[in-house]
């Protein structure tokens, strides 16, 4: 049988932001995996995170929660949260919930680093 | 592994899920994946269909493990699956508390923002919101949701 709830969170650092990218599937089962991710660059003082989901094959109200919560947190930091490359399934769960008017979206992930500095 | 199938009829009778579910959630999860991939090899459902389909039973399955069934001293969770024409019909049965979540639960106001939106509730309104019928209804002991979702034709 095969691990259909694997997650993995690699993350680099870009233009002064930090790339997560939540890969695989994120459930109930898995949701800590990701919010660990997030709190360990807040904890780190990093604020500015995009959330490329480019390899995000699927989220359920667990996972969202959980993108929610961290948008909320990374503002209170006088940070910022950013999403890019939304998969059809995950466009469609965002605009469902109103996640795509409340939290940052973009097309690809060079539009979300831009969107971190205005002048470039 | 609680696992299985149940047995019987011609093969054609045979198509679609009809599982017991383990009432532990990585498990119950993990079955139902491989559930839903099962049906939507069977059904040649697309890509978004099976997705979804998983979506809406995660979302129903991991609220019976969490809460449901929590208390219940021989919890049973059933999964169903079948397809009727174009429709899929899904079913969710535990014998917890009756509970009906689409009267019960509560709403969310998808036009709140960001500081105000509260954290719960979002399980329950994208199973009513990525299906054409839900359906809840109480029997004997037993808790049973109903969905349909319509096949691409």
């Amino acid at each position: 049988m095969a691990n259909q709830s694997s997650l993995a969170v690699p993350s680099l650092e870009q233009d002064d932001a930090v790339v997560l990218c939540p890969t695989g599937r994120v459930d109930g089962t898995n949701v800590t995996i990701l919010q660990s991710a997030v709190r360990e660059r807040l904890e780190a003082g990093q604020t500015n995170l995009v959330f490329d989901l480019v390899d995000l094959n699927y989220i359920s109200s667990a996972g969202l929660r959980v993108l929610l919560m961290a948008a909320r947190d990374l503002q209170a930091q006088g940070g910022k949260a950013l999403f890019c490359n939304l998969s059809e399934q995950i466009r469609q769960v965002f605009e469902i919930t109103g996640f795509d008017k409340i939290l940052s979206v973009h097309g690809n992930r060079e539009d979300a680093l831009s969107a971190f500095d205005p002048l470039t | 592994m609680m696992y299985y199938r149940r047995m019987g009829g011609s093969e054609r009778e045979n198509r679609g899920i009809d599982v017991l579910l383990l009432p532990e959630l990585n498990t119950a999860l993990t079955t139902l994946a491989d559930a839903v991939e099962e049906f939507a090899a069977q059904e040649s459902l697309s890509g978004a269909l099976s997705i979804n389909l998983n979506l809406v039973l995660d979302e129903l399955i991991t609220n019976s493990v969490s809460y449901a069934l929590t208390d219940v001293a021989e919890p049973v969770l059933r999964l169903r699956i079948r397809r009727d024409g174009d429709v899929v019909v899904a079913g969710v049965e535990d014998n917890g508390a009756a509970f009906d979540p689409f009267k019960e639960a509560p709403k969310p106001d998808v036009e709140q923002g960001l500081d105000e939106r509260p954290i719960g509730g979002l399980g329950v309104f994208l199973v009513m919101q990525l299906t054409e019928t839900a359906h809840y209804e109480r029997d004997g002991d037993t808790n049973r949701i109903i969905l349909h979702m319509k096949m691409e034709t």
